[in-house]
């Protein structure tokens, strides 16, 4: 006892002095989201990107498989940074930018020192020569440079300037300069520049950091079909890059989404993807992942914006699309689209010189030799590692695999081979966003977990985050208390930001010659403040959100005791957030403030008609000024969220999340409706990797079971949940051995819903004994091995299954039978064994248990829909006899079988029907849990606090599920980590109970089934119904669709109030009159 | 009504429509800003209320613009 008192001061300093920061490398959509989880726990991370600008690849992407949106509305910044979408991410935002995360653009990392939990990084950053605190973005700078260079961002496709922004919406918001000699004696941009934000001689900083731990997510890099010479890619201008044609097709690239042929700028008629290029071949074995299904999506883009005329040919060697909705998208590509699919590698490309048309022969269906001229050739180019990858793995040392990828281990996915640094995205294996993202929230839960003494150690102010300061102050922000504005006639200070001269001027005079910017009328737009309602003050600032233009409204709040304030010039979306922190920190609620976005919805867009754009910017400020006097002070309530998780499903899943959230601390009430923990991993017995994958389940169970924070329930379900976010209960029902049932009640903070998934059993041909599914083989495998080493003849089918259940790909099947195959022939070499499949979905470097398969003899046939195999018993009775159509032969052909083992379709697990109606959650298609939004929240549910895990979510590997898992568990411990600060509310509907009819309107249409008609403190609803709808403030996601719907107009959402939008901004109209003055 | 229709032609010599936009904040509105970073033009007769979603619109907020003298309304997101 006396020694433990001696040690404890000692502990706590060493504590202190170790980092609560984490580096992550590689700002695209990976390394972006792994630094919101982790920023959201409380550490401190510094994000390193070494381009000038945050997105990566997904920047470059104008639409994304399977459902073409971007997404970019799927999160606010209230609700969890849902979306990551680079240039519009809520998290990244200029002004609204996560307190807790540095960015550091153009910055390379040069040395790493120290061990797990105490990194010294040293980092060198390239100077930008712009400063972007001082950039206003007015592209002065772009406009002057007289050098132009090809633009990367376009894939080369068109030029830019040296000073030039990479993206329209890049972050950080700013310009860069590419600077060249030539620069020496020009510096134009340094003269035009109004903010003096340009240097010229700048130089590069080196600098030091300490950090916890490193996340690697350097993504990938194309591979560059120049390298295959037949393809002519570089010779022949017709023949692109996929990359190419995605900027092509994207809104924002060269073209704003037509797609056309670069040799006479006319859309094609005809187009060709070529599908495996850098992948699946001789030198680059493995398989890219995501190429059939980008070449299906582009196909279909091609389709919808040339018009469905325009023939497309995908030629494809096995169609892999093996996620959620995936298969679905295939066949509407066939089905919808008329999309042809021809199963054939194309090794050469030809070309008319005259026309340019390019000529590809291929085998058709028939099996004759077929040439085809198309208009357009797509080279579908395959992933490689990150071009940094060999020099960052010395930097860091760590190790790569045989494919110059970062090398890690099945069980424990996202740990690279140096304790402390963590890997996730297409730098581990080729990947898809998706799978990069729920790698991104795995790895951010294993640093959660290194780094379990130091969460919170930068803890959020949760109430209005981006209230907070970006300089990462330890103590948070100490802001004056709120001022009572209630009752108080309006007193509303105008200020009107001439952005530095580009926006507005005064009537009549030419600042400093520039043309471009938009010249508002300054004097009428001050005449018509003045002469408005409840204004008491107007002045002209030069930059609104510069320091100085800061300080002018925070001196006009309180010398002239201002309740009211509205900022014309920039837009609402960039830089609410600033002017909110600007009025708070005068002690104004952030709602009593209204942006007039002058500036990119009036003066940039009506250049043309500067007398009309003079007086849409008048009406306008009018507008604003009416709303903002409408405007109510906004508060969030503060809960206190529940210190524990319940998981429901003891898997391998489950227990692995588990694990991560009570290693960082929080208790975990573990759920297992059988009598032992282990799920599918019991029945697990060896792996196409050659792992043993009962050591993972006797290393999980023990280390679960012996764990002072999980409290394992087995034999128990979940029979009731109710609740919130932060305060959810549950009761839990267990059977005794007695057979009665014990019931148990929680209260927990977060649900993770891990139930997995199980093989299917039921088909006819099940009913005969040499049937049997690949999961009994492989026990047979293990258990029977002179059995299995006696067989003759094995004939497998793929892709079974039974009646009812949707067409989707099982994903694990493919390779779960190559194992099970070479183990056949390794036992027996004389074996015959034979695959009957209709697509191999051996994606990622699995691809080589595929060439392995065949280098042992097994054989492929490839079987389709149209003539599936047939099963009978042979005339003797002992062997059966399996039929099936030849596709080259044309014809069937026999083959005698002593085992048929079949690939069955995996199903969710029984009971996910009930548990989804008492969680209320929604299932896709495929009867799995439905996430909320299927590439960038594949671990949230829209109803917030339960999220998803494993299997439960669709077919996967073990690492796949342990990465699913660590994610949910990433997702839930940023929640726990709020402790006594979570608050939650805001900008919510509210329902008046008196005026409440309980039609149940709002019922139905809300997409979060929020409303209930409820009766409590004497909400009785009109004419005593009984009853009036009631919606939590706590769980309201302030989408609004119950107030456009509810016929009483009974329900109003805060700081959109009917006051707000209908008397002001709509009245305005009335008075579109000619111009004041 | 009619009046306040015929003023506004009167002032603006070539008469111009006028269309309210009510935009999603997370996409239109979004998009709107995008139009002006890249400086793309439009009439200005066009004017954009931001709503947090488009299942905000009430019928009665386009009946309302209708009636303050709009001539058409446009919901975007």
């Amino acid at each position: 006892m006396v020694a433990n008192l001696s040690k404890e001061p000692l502990l706590r300093e060493n504590l202190e002095t170790r980092p609560a920061s984490v580096l992550v490398i590689g700002g695209g959509i990976g390394g972006m989201r792994a630094s919101l989880d982790l920023a959201d726990a409380g550490l401190k991370v510094h994000l390193v990107e070494h381009t000038p600008c945050l997105g990566g690849r997904v920047s470059q992407l104008g639409f994304m498989f399977p459902q073409h949106d971007c997404v970019l509305c799927r999160g606010t910044p209230d609700h969890g940074y849902g979306c990551t979408r680079p240039s519009i991410s809520p998290g990244y935002i200029s002004n609204n930018q996560h307190p807790n995360i540095e960015i550091h653009t153009n910055t390379h990392v040069i040395d790493v020192e120290g061990q797990a939990g105490d990194f010294t990084v040293s980092l060198r950053t390239e100077p930008r020569y712009v400063d972007p605190a001082r950039c206003i973005n007015c592209g002065y700078c772009s406009q002057v440079c007289p050098l132009e260079l090809p633009d990367t961002y376009q894939q080369g496709i068109t030029f830019r300037k040296a000073a030039y922004k990479v993206a329209a919406r890049a972050v950080p918001d700013a310009y860069v300069i590419d600077r060249h000699p030539e620069c020496d004696t020009c510096g134009k941009c340094v003269e035009v520049c109004p903010t003096r934000a340009i240097d010229l001689y700048q130089k590069p900083r080196l600098f030091s950091l300490n950090v916890g731990a490193i996340i690697l997510a350097l993504g990938f890099k194309t591979y560059d079909p120049s390298e295959i010479g037949e393809l002519g890619f570089g010779r022949y201008p017709n023949v692109l890059s996929a990359m190419q044609y995605e900027r092509l097709a994207s809104r924002s690239g060269p073209t704003e989404g037509i797609v056309i042929r670069p040799s006479d700028h006319q859309t094609p008629r005809s187009i060709a993807w070529l599908q495996c290029i850098g992948s699946r071949d001789q030198k680059i074995t493995y398989c890219s992942s995501i190429c059939c299904m980008y070449a299906t999506k582009e196909a279909m883009l091609a389709k919808q914006r040339l018009g469905n005329e325009v023939a497309c040919r995908v030629f494809i060697m096995d169609e892999r699309a093996f996620n959620k909705e995936y298969s679905t998208y295939f066949a509407k590509a066939r089905q919808k689209h008329g999309i042809q699919y021809t199963r054939c590698r194309v090794s050469a490309v030809q070309e008319d010189p005259r026309s340019h048309n390019l000529i590809l022969k291929y085998q058709d269906a028939e099996g004759q030799t077929v040439k085809e001229t198309f208009e357009m050739v797509v080279l579908a180019t395959g992933l490689g590692p990150p071009a940094s990858a060999v020099e960052l793995a010395g930097v860091l040392g760590i190790e790569l695999n045989n494919y110059g990828f970062c090398k890690t281990e099945k069980f424990s996915p996202l740990q690279t081979s140096r304790p402390g640094v963590f890997v996730c995205g297409a730098f581990s294996s080729p990947k898809e966003i998706v799978e990069t993202i729920i790698d991104a929230s795995g790895a951010a839960a294993e640093v959660m977990r290194l780094l379990n003494d130091r969460l919170n150690t930068y803890p959020l102010t949760r109430e209005w985050p981006f209230l907070m300061h970006m300089n990462g102050e330890k103590t948070g922000v100490s802001l004056p208390p709120e001022r009572n504005v209630e009752g108080q006639p309006p007193r509303t200070g105008v200020y009107l930001c001439t952005c530095m001269g580009e926006l507005a001027g005064w009537h009549g005079t030419d600042q400093e010659g520039h043309t471009s910017g938009s010249q508002l009328d300054l004097q009428g737009l001050v005449q018509v403040a003045r002469s408005s309602p409840g204004v008491v003050h107007t002045e002209v600032v030069e930059a609104a959100c510069f320091p100085e233009g800061l300080i002018r409204i925070q001196a006009g709040i309180s010398e002239l005791s201002l309740n009211r304030v509205v900022v014309a010039g920039c837009s609402n979306r960039t830089h609410d957030s600033l002017f909110q922190r600007c009025v708070r920190q005068s002690g104004l609620n952030p709602y009593l403030v209204e942006l007039v976005n002058l500036r990119d919805q009036c003066g940039r867009v009506h250049l043309a008609q500067p007398e009309i754009a003079n007086r849409k910017a008048q009406e306008m400020l009018r507008i604003a000024i009416g709303r903002v006097a409408a405007a109510k002070p906004i508060h969030k309530q503060k809960h206190h969220c529940r210190p524990n998780a319940l998981v429901i499903g003891g898997g391998v899943s489950g227990m692995t999340s588990a694990l991560a959230i009570a290693d960082s601390g929080y208790d975990v009430y573990l759920v297992e409706r059988s009598n032992m923990l282990g799920g599918n991993l019991l029945k697990l017995h060896y792996v196409a990797e050659g792992y043993n994958p009962q050591l993972l389940l006797r290393d999980l169970v023990n280390r679960v079971t012996a764990h002072q924070r999980i409290h394992v329930y087995t034999r128990t379900e979940v029979i009731r949940h109710s609740g919130h976010l932060g305060f959810f209960r549950a009761e839990l029902a267990t059977q005794q051995p007695d057979g009665s049932r014990l019931l148990t009640q929680l209260e927990h903070g977060v649900t993770i819903v891990a139930t997995g998934g199980r093989e299917a059993k039921q088909h006819p041909w099940l009913e005969y004994p040499q049937v049997i599914t690949q999961h009994t083989l492989e026990e047979m495998i293990i258990y029977q091995p002179e059995k299995m080493a006696a067989l003759k003849n094995v004939v497998m089918i793929q892709c079974v299954r039974p009646e009812g259940v949707p067409d989707y790909c099982s994903r694990v099947c493919c390779t779960n039978t190559m194992k099970n195959a070479i183990r056949l022939k390794l036992y027996n070499p004389g074996c015959r064994v034979t695959v009957l499949y209709r697509n191999i979905v051996t994606y990622g470097f699995r691809e080589d248990y595929y060439a392995e398969a065949r280098r042992r003899g097994v054989i492929f046939f490839r079987y389709t829909d149209d003539a599936p195999p047939q099963l009978s018993l042979e005339p003797s009775g002992k062997r059966l006899l399996v039929k099936v159509y030849d596709l080259s032969l044309k014809q069937w052909v026999h083959l005698p079988a002593d085992l048929v083992p079949l690939s069955m379709s995996i199903l969710p697990a029984d009971g996910t029907q009930e548990l989804a109606e008492m969680l209320r959650l929604p299932l896709s298609s495929e009867g799995f849990f439905k996430e909320a939004q299927i590439k960038l929240r594949p671990m949230d549910f829209t109803r917030e606090g339960i999220f998803l895990a494993g299997m439960a979510h669709y077919p996967k590997f073990l690492e796949e599920s342990t990465s699913h898992a660590l994610a949910a568990a990433a997702r839930a411990l940023t929640i726990l980590s709020s402790r006594d600060t979570l608050y939650l509310g805001g900008v919510v509907a509210q329902v008046d109970p008196t005026k409440c009819v309980g039609c149940l309107t709002c019922t139905r249409t809300c997409p979060f089934g929020i409303p209930k008609v409820v009766e409590f403190e004497g909400r009785r609803g009109v004419g005593n119904l009984g009853g009036a709808a009631y919606i939590d403030p706590a769980e309201c996601q302030g989408c609004g669709t119950c107030t456009g719907e509810c016929p009483a107009n009974a329900i109003q959402l805060l700081n959109y109030t009917d006051e707000q939008i209908m008397l002001h901004s709509i009245k305005g109209l009335g008075h579109w009159l000619p111009a004041a003055g | 009504m009619d009046q306040q229709v015929t003023r506004n032609r009167e002032a603006n010599q070539v008469w111009q429509q006028q269309i309210v936009c009510y935009a999603c904040e997370h996409c239109a509105y979004a998009a709107a800003d995008l139009a002006g970073t890249l400086r793309m033009q439009y009439p200005p007769s066009i004017k954009i209320v931001q709503l947090p979603c488009s299942g905000k619109l009430d019928v009665l907020m386009v009946l309302h613009a209708f009636e303050q003298g709009a001539d058409g309304v446009m919901v975007a997101g």
